[in-house]
């Protein structure tokens, strides 16, 4: 099933962000998104949500315009973890967990013990198995976000839209999640990811997407989108990719 | 607090509940101004029949009215506290029961009966509701600051208005005018908000579990597939309607729909599915007992509900936010 957004235009704040978008993505590719601070990653991502309308050109999955497309059948396709999180209730981490599999269950439909034992599962993967039954209020703001990370994954669809997963992680857990994510992918989800670290492309994406934030976009494998020069220009800031044995990484120049 | 809710829990704190709300209604219509022993209804003869006519024409109705009210504004408040995503909203916050208190105070100072002024008073809690309807409604935005700031707006405005009224009002009319504001059960009907109470709790019942997926943010509800806005409407209208009818039977009663869902969910936690139909049966019960203080503090005079509940309440209320901020 291919995600696909056509002649996509994007605007905030009256700055043109995105201009012409072809993008294509197809299951079981990992996509990064890059780009300076307000180039438009995450208003892309909640276009491609469904949240945001674009300003032109449509968002399409497996054909069909995202618009036209039933809430809840679009809620199976596309998980969508945004970058803030706002906790009013309290809400104890399995809760919040087992709320991803909202799209799955019909009216007052109880969760099932699978529905239980998946969202442990996912807890377990994240190393938060044995804070299931804390209140989110009382964890701490990496802990949330593997939480949050957790009921996304719980949603089961075949696509991903993570909004900075990782950036409130520390080393260990970031490899953990860098791991779980490559896990998901092999098993063929798509998966994209905006990021501000280029280096996440060695752990498991495979394609990347720059965005200039004046219009301007370069998409492809990873392979031949980061280079150094691609990057400094991103950055406007050199970036230099340093190779140690088998492994490479970028860093400011 | 386990780590979620299962079917059985719900129902067992659900059944705990009902039963303490049972006993004291039993409680309500045993205490009074007079006391009278509860046995002597089943009694044959005039001394019987004469504790019948006080309990049933007097104590019941007083007595289901306070269920119904309560009910109402607790179920208004826990609406309203997943509507505005603050667990420290007050039913009273979007300018609704400003509304009713200005057409019920217009109304009785031209002198109206009491079914105009309920009437009226129900029409004003409309004006409210058509107003923030039309001048928030198109808000699209993920933080939805404008209904706030528009309902607040509007209360301060109703605020005003009844000040006015007031100010004009002749000396005759100005007891009756204070003691609507004041919220009393006396006069109180308990027929239709009882029917509307039951009617009310099934609607928001049927939108718990979505409403759970709603109070962790607009853009994670969409995420999950729900029509974030048109249901944001739809809890918005469940709770002015709830708050409308509770201030249209028996005045302005404060803090029983910030204080019962607030507590609560301190204890149940926010699992909606529990939370709405126990603050529901919470606020009855908080708002029945408040209601015997009322009628025998300072008996044979009887206290404003609104009064009690505001003296008992807002201690409560500071003690729980002080020992909110320690924890």
């Amino acid at each position: 099933m291919t995600l696909a957004c056509r002649n996509l235009a994007l605007s905030r704040g009256g700055r043109q962000l995105l201009e012409s978008l072809n993008w294509q993505l197809a299951a079981g590719e990992c996509w990064l998104i890059l780009g300076e601070n307000g180039s438009g990653k995450s208003t892309l991502l909640a276009t491609l949500a469904g949240w945001l309308k674009p300003e032109a050109g449509e968002v399409s999955l497996a054909g069909v315009p995202l618009a036209q497309l039933p809430r809840r059948q679009r809620a199976q396709e596309l998980a969508w973890l945004v970058q803030q999180d706002e906790q009013p209730f309290p809400q104890t981490a399995l809760e919040r967990v087992l709320s991803g599999r909202q799209p799955w269950l019909q009216g007052w439909q109880w969760e099932s013990p699978a529905d239980v034992q998946l969202a442990r599962q996912q807890l377990a993967r994240l190393d938060l198995a044995m804070l299931e039954a804390r209140d989110l209020g009382s964890l701490s703001g990496g802990e949330r976000r593997r939480v949050a990370l957790a009921a996304a994954l719980a949603q089961q669809t075949p696509w991903l839209l993570l909004d900075e997963p990782l950036s409130q992680l520390d080393l260990r857990h970031q490899q953990q999640a860098l791991a779980v994510l490559r896990e998901e992918c092999r098993q063929g989800r798509g998966l994209v990811m905006v990021t501000h670290d280029p280096n996440h492309a060695w752990a498991f994406a495979t394609h990347a997407l720059l965005l200039h934030g004046d219009g301007r976009w370069q998409a492809g494998p990873c392979g031949e989108v980061l280079t150094e020069a691609a990057l400094s220009a991103l950055y406007h800031h050199p970036v230099r990719l340093l190779r140690d044995g088998g492994r490479a990484c970028f860093v400011p120049g | 607090m386990p780590a979620h809710l299962t079917p059985r829990r719900c129902l067992l704190i659900l059944g705990g509940v009902s039963l303490l709300l049972l006993l004291a209604m039993l409680l309500s219509l045993a205490i009074g101004s007079s006391s009278l022993p509860l046995g002597e209804v089943l009694h044959s003869g005039e001394a019987g029949q004469a504790v019948r006519d006080v309990i049933f024409n007097l104590r019941l109705p007083r007595t289901l009215a306070a269920v119904a009210v309560g009910g109402l504004l607790a179920l208004a408040g826990c609406l309203q506290q997943v509507l505005l995503r603050n667990p420290l909203a007050d039913p009273y916050v979007l300018g609704t029961s400003g509304g009713a208190s200005v057409g019920a105070l217009l109304a009785l100072l031209l002198g109206a009966g009491l079914l105009l002024v309920n009437l009226a008073a129900a029409l004003g809690a409309l004006a409210t509701i058509v107003i923030v309807f039309l001048l928030a409604g198109q808000d699209h935005s993920a933080t939805q600051s404008r209904l706030l700031l528009t309902g607040v707006a509007l209360a301060a405005f109703c605020g005003a208005l009844s000040s006015l009224l007031l100010s004009m009002a002749p000396d005759g009319l100005l007891r009756g005018m204070v003691f609507w504001l004041l919220g009393d059960l006396s006069a109180a009907p308990w027929q239709w908000p009882l029917l509307a109470l039951l009617g009310l709790l099934l609607m928001a019942l049927w939108l718990a579990p979505v409403l759970n997926v709603m109070g962790m943010g607009l853009q994670s509800a969409h995420s999950l597939g729900l029509n974030v806005h048109t249901l944001r409407w739809g809890v918005y209208l469940l709770s002015a309607a709830a708050c409308a009818l509770a201030v249209t039977s028996a005045g302005m009663i404060g803090f029983v729909g910030l204080i019962v869902p607030h507590a609560l969910r301190l204890l149940l936690g926010q699992d909606l599915r529990l939370l709405l139909p126990a603050a529901v049966l919470g606020g009855a019960l908080v708002l029945l007992l408040a209601d015997v203080l009322a009628r025998t503090l300072l008996a044979p005079q009887q206290l404003p509900v609104g009064v009690v509940m505001g003296l008992i309440g807002v201690p409560v209320f500071l003690w729980q936010l002080s020992r909110r901020a320690a924890a």
